[in-house]
């Protein structure tokens, strides 16, 4: 078969615009699913009171941290809101000040993740020689071993503390990404525009650019939504443990265990902040769900 | 439906429910210890087993609590006398006495133990080193032999490595002990030893003490470490004692119909440590003016409930050598800023590392506090928790790559503050155990020797020395003394009887107790 | 199918070999000086020399750990730096204490989640989908150590229903101790006939057990109900259809057996998931465990029993794994 490089340019932009058209259409849809679109609001509503939290929380101060001895373990009241805890300080701001560590945390990880298994996915699944089956023995290695166990071990080894954590959580996590990726290029390489350039002489880093990454975008950022609410999760674990953030940095997970001690009696200062990270873990599992759904009809769900 | 069928259960426990309270109401009792076990070998055992090692074993003799009328109270010895120069201290020992592995106690057995426990040299073993050696004179004479003129009675009455076992255990070996054996004299035998679980002080019918009058009798001992199952235990009545439970429980435990909370004195104190081979905590204004902005009543407040007081040296109040004369920093910000600014810190302006061990809940909780009052005058503060071995092989290390302010919780081995201010402060040269601040003072490292050598033949001399050398630390602020802890049991009402000794740090002697 | 079996298996071994030579270097680099940690105490400087050449410490690094691998083979663990006990023998003593938690959450998890995605997908777009789709999405967003704290504040401080921690009550501990046969409390309990020690025990189990159960149900039902709708839209499905075969018998029969292996991977990848959760159930329900003992061995740096508990979690995901894939290749003959 001959082609021409103009008419190979034009088979190419359909797929994209046909893509694209069909996007819009289900996107049109998400604003139909009332569960999704109250997840958003909630998400939309904790990132912002994150992102501001100096001027959102009542308490900034208390919320960095700050102790405040003659309020402690006020229960829920006008003047504190969602009550104090044992150094006194205000839990409302400490759950507003909390959500920058857990969301942007969260973010952190999954993003880099992201970055890194991307790239290296779609080099093991364009070139299938020897460097592409190294990268998928290294990620079947990883993906062999709990990411938790991994992600502790790492904590120990270097020292608890907030970035440790999120360096150490970004370890075992990118190789879910290549390993994404590299499934969908796999089936992507097949393609008749793609076979097409490469026969047309295009470089390598090109066909990867132009043709693979786009097709891949869709899929890596539902898989991104859909681990954010992990992510978090993941955070406060290391965190509930003692090998996460340090006091008195406020991690909902942190919070939660110096709350523990005081459950049968002073039971919001672990309820709290428990509940901020359930509500705001389930928005971004149910949004995510939504998003893949629309976005990626058809396929299972893990 | 599965409500009904859990309330079926729960009444078909019922009987047993009964049944067990019968067994727990007269004479036994259960204990809730968070105290775990390290080794149960009385020669090695230097850590939290004391609690059970003390009711198992017994020494020569005890130091009694502060306030008696006697210094020491007679156990396995009736009486001792010292030679004129201090070095040479014989006992005459009780007859009669039996082991729990039915061998007789005699000279021979103190002469056994002693040395076994010196030549393994572990744990607190290091108490004999000044012991040159010891003569059996007859069977219930035995005559200790000193190479300097050191306070033998207290290191024979110390709470570690001064116990006395059978003889029987000459070919045994520490794993020997750990399966749950036992060879003293104690009024407790360990029965059903359960590693991490739990096991059984159960009575020694041919004590020598005899059970003639209240005892308690057996002690289930159920190792639990949560604090929140402690109190648990204890309000459901399912634990006579426990050790510890959630700091904010106490005023409930304290007003509980059933419980109670038994304070006493304690020669427990925490401490934190600068670290002085360094800047800025090589200059000794920027550590006065710390000690000076350590809020000692928050850390009292939120640490300890209320139940503790701020230290004012290394050595507790109450304890022999601890005395008003030791100079105090007290909490002032106002004179820490001012300090700070004589040492060419105005404002602060610079960052310390604080490290703490994470298995402590007090150091937790108060570390925090002292960040926040730090920020106060300008000087940031970075908190680590560490496990305790890691923290501490940490700052053993290197000093100049050590952390800034190191924090411990401290307790005497036996009770001369000699081991204490050795320990804590002597200069450690370049491999640093204790001494944490990494200090060095020759003309203090004198003065606690002289004090140690002379207190045998002249105490009052030795108090004021010992005092001189704390002043003289106090002067250059190596350490921040922070609280001197209030020892405390919560309890069931019902049980009677328990007499907080400070000489032994958490150690319930069960044969003083009884349950009402 | 042997030659798959052997693959899987020589798999298997390799990855063992590279769990635990990685175990080994990671302890290794542990900070802290381990003589020193294993004499403890105020040790002298003489002390811990012989203590390093008691461990081999003194030893090139090649050398440790070819006397580690000969030692690991043998089935000996060393020492544990902090209960100065075989590692081998405490894990074998607080493993079937963890398992007893586990397999129930596995059991209870696998069932319910099988039995929750079915009904979501067999009742399609109704009220019924959408409540199980609720409840399994909170299910996996709810933080393990959060949900356990729940439990002990609702059914312990508030409606008093189950005891708040622990594993049997202190007073049957000496009125009724349990005889370890198999290590499995409630089967013991059984075979000695100690029926109050076998209640108090199933009691005890009833909040850590719903606890580890929580986060796989939700996963497994999720699972379940998408693999079966991807399956039910397959055209061998559509085509059974129309040739008139009963919806129940398709949906059951077909649609089930041939959703199972996406199932029993989750299923297997679960195994992990209850394994770590044991870590915080355990903390929390002062349960006496692995994962309880794996916490102070954290806590302590107990470096050798870390190498124990690391070696067996990633041996059980492994070997979990390895047994799910054997087995839906003999589900399921397409996969190759």
């Amino acid at each position: 078969m001959e082609l021409q490089a103009e008419s190979y340019e034009q088979m190419a932009k359909q797929v994209v615009k046909e893509h694209r058209q069909v996007k819009w259409f289900l996107l049109g849809q998400l604003l139909k699913r009332k569960a999704a679109m109250l997840s958003l609001i909630i998400l939309v509503l904790t990132v912002t009171a994150a992102l501001f939290a100096p001027w959102v929380a009542p308490y900034p101060d208390q919320g960095m941290g700050a102790v405040n001895i003659s309020q402690r373990l006020s229960p829920p009241s006008n003047e504190h809101l969602l009550g104090t805890d044992i150094y006194g300080r205000d839990m409302l701001s400490r759950v507003i000040c909390g959500a920058r560590i857990s969301i942007f945390g969260g973010m952190f990880i999954v993003v880099t993740a992201a970055f890194i298994g991307v790239p290296l996915g779609l080099w093991a699944g364009y070139n299938e020689g020897k460097s592409g089956a190294v990268i998928i023995k290294v990620v079947e290695l990883f993906l062999s071993f709990p990411a938790t166990l991994i992600a502790m071990a790492i904590t120990i080894l270097f020292g608890a503390g907030w970035s440790t954590a999120l360096i150490a959580l970004v370890i075992p996590w990118w190789p879910w990404y290549t390993r994404l990726v590299q499934g969908e290029v796999l089936s992507i390489k097949q393609m008749l525009y793609v076979e097409a350039a490469r026969m047309l002489g295009y470089g390598k880093i090109y066909i990867i650019f132009r043709h693979l990454l786009p097709n891949v975008i869709t899929p890596v950022i539902v898989m991104i939504l859909l681990d954010l609410g992990p992510a978090i999760i993941a955070i406060g674990l290391l965190s509930f443990l003692g090998l996460g953030t340090q006091p008195p940095m406020a991690d909902w997970g942190l919070m939660v265990w110096e709350g523990a001690q005081n459950i049968l009696s002073e039971w919001w200062i672990a309820i709290v902040p428990g509940c901020a990270m359930f509500i705001v873990v389930t928005a971004f599992n149910i949004f995510g769900d939504a998003l893949k759904d629309i976005l990626t009809p058809g396929r299972s769900s893990g | 439906m599965v409500h009904r069928l859990i309330k079926f259960m729960f009444f078909a426990f019922i009987p047993f429910l009964l049944a067990a309270n019968v067994w727990a109401a007269e004479k036994n009792m259960v204990f809730a210890s968070p105290y775990g076990v390290t080794t149960l070998d009385p020669s090695v055992s230097y850590s939290t087993e004391l609690g059970y090692m003390a009711n198992i074993y017994e020494t020569l003799i005890r130091v009694n609590p502060p306030g008696s009328s006697d210094l020491f109270s007679y156990l396995l010895a009736t009486g001792y006398s010292a030679s004129a120069d201090g070095l040479e201290y014989t006992f005459t020992l009780r007859k009669g006495v039996k082991f729990h592995d039915g061998t007789n106690f005699n000279a021979q057995a103190v002469k056994f133990s002693i040395e076994r426990t010196k030549k393994l040299g572990k744990g607190a073993g290091f108490i004999w080193a000044d012991l040159k050696e010891i003569q059996v004179i007859d069977d219930y004479t035995v005559k200790f032999v000193l190479n300097i003129p050191v306070p033998l009675p207290q290191i024979a009455a110390s709470a570690y490595a001064s116990y006395i076992m059978s003889p029987g255990v000459k070919d045994k070996d520490s794993a020997w002990f750990n399966k749950g054996n036992d060879a003293g004299t104690g009024p407790y035998m360990l029965k059903n030893y359960k590693d991490g679980e739990s096991w059984m002080l159960a009575k020694f019918e041919q004590y020598w003490g005899g059970w003639d009058g209240k005892h308690v009798e057996n002690i289930l001992v159920k190792y639990t470490k949560d604090p929140l199952t402690q109190l648990q235990m204890l309000q459901a009545d399912q634990a006579m004692l426990v050790g510890r439970i959630p700091l904010d429980s106490y005023p409930s435990v304290k007003k509980g119909k059933n419980t109670k909370v038994l304070y006493g004195p304690s020669y427990q104190n925490y401490m934190a440590f600068f670290n002085t081979t360094r800047p800025p905590l090589d200059n000794v204004k920027v550590r006065k003016a710390l000690a000076h902005a350590i809020p000692y009543d928050d850390i009292i407040t939120i640490g300890f409930n209320g139940m503790a007081s701020q230290a004012r040296g290394p050595v507790p109040q109450g304890q022999f050598g601890g005395t008003e004369d030791v100079i105090q920093h007290k909490y002032d910000l106002e004179l820490a800023k001012k300090l700070l600014a004589e040492a060419g810190h105005k404002g602060g302006g610079f960052k310390l590392s604080l490290s703490y061990a994470a298995e402590n809940a007090q150091e937790a909780r108060f570390a925090p506090l002292i960040q926040s009052e730090f920020k106060k005058i300008g000087v940031e503060v970075e908190i680590k928790a560490l496990a305790w071995n890691t923290q501490w092989s940490m700052a053993k290390e290197d000093p100049k790559k050590a952390q800034d302010i190191f924090l411990l919780l401290w307790w005497p081995t036996y009770s001369d503050p000699y081991e204490t201010l050795f320990s804590l402060l002597h200069d450690e040269g370049k491999k640093p155990v204790w001494n944490l601040a990494y200090y060095r003072n020759a003309a203090y490292d004198d003065m606690i020797r002289k004090a140690y050598e002379t207190i045998g033949s002249n105490p009052q001399k030795a108090l004021q020395l010992y005092v001189d050398a704390q002043n003289l630390v106090q002067n250059d602020v190596p350490v921040a003394w922070v609280v001197d802890i209030v020892a405390n049991w919560p309890m069931n009402k019902k049980l009677q009887g328990l007499v907080m000794n400070p000489a032994y740090p958490n150690v319930p002697f069960f044969y003083e107790m009884h349950l009402e | 199918m042997l030659l798959f079996l052997f693959k899987r298996f020589a798999g298997l071994i390799a990855l063992l070999v590279v769990l635990s030579t990685l175990v080994f270097f990671f302890t290794r680099s542990l900070p802290g000086d381990v003589a020193a940690l294993y004499v403890g105490g105020t040790a002298k400087a003489e002390e811990i020399e012989r203590a390093r050449v008691e461990l081999g410490l003194d030893k090139p690094l090649i050398v440790q750990y070819k006397c580690y691998i000969q030692k690991l083979l043998q089935g000996d663990m060393g020492i544990s730096l902090r209960t100065h006990r075989p590692v081998m023998q405490d894990l074998m003593e607080k493993i079937p204490m963890s398992m007893e938690l586990v397999c129930w959450a596995l059991l209870f998890a696998a069932s319910g989640g099988v039995l929750l995605g079915v009904t979501a997908a067999y009742h399609q777009g109704s009220l019924l989908d959408e409540v199980i789709k609720w409840f399994t999405s909170a299910a996996v967003s709810i933080p393990i150590f959060f949900f356990a704290l729940l439990l002990q504040l609702f059914f312990f401080n508030v409606l008093g229903w189950f005891p708040l921690q622990g594993r049997l009550d202190t007073f049957l501990e000496f009125s009724n101790p349990i005889e370890n046969i198999t290590g499995f409390s409630l089967v013991d309990t059984i075979i000695t006939g100690n029926f109050a020690a076998f209640f108090n025990v199933a009691w005890h189990m009833v909040l850590p057990v719903a606890a580890l159960t929580i986060g796989p149900l939700g996963i497994i039902a999720r699972l379940t109900r998408s693999a079966l709708l991807d399956v039910m839209q397959q055209d061998y499905i559509l085509a059974a259809r129309a040739s008139g075969i009963s919806e129940w018998v398709l949906f059951f029969y077909y649609g089930l057996r041939n959703a199972l292996s996406p199932v029993l991977t989750v299923i297997g990848l679960s195994v992990a998931l209850i394994l770590l959760s044991t870590f915080y159930v355990e903390m929390i329900f002062n349960w006496p465990g692995i994962g309880y003992y794996a916490l102070a061995a954290i806590m302590s740096l107990d470096y050798t029993a870390l190498m124990g508990v690391s070696l067996m979690i990633g041996t059980v995901y492994v070997m979990a794994n390895t047994l799910m894939d054997i087995v839906r290749r003999i589900v399921d003959p397409r996969i190759k």
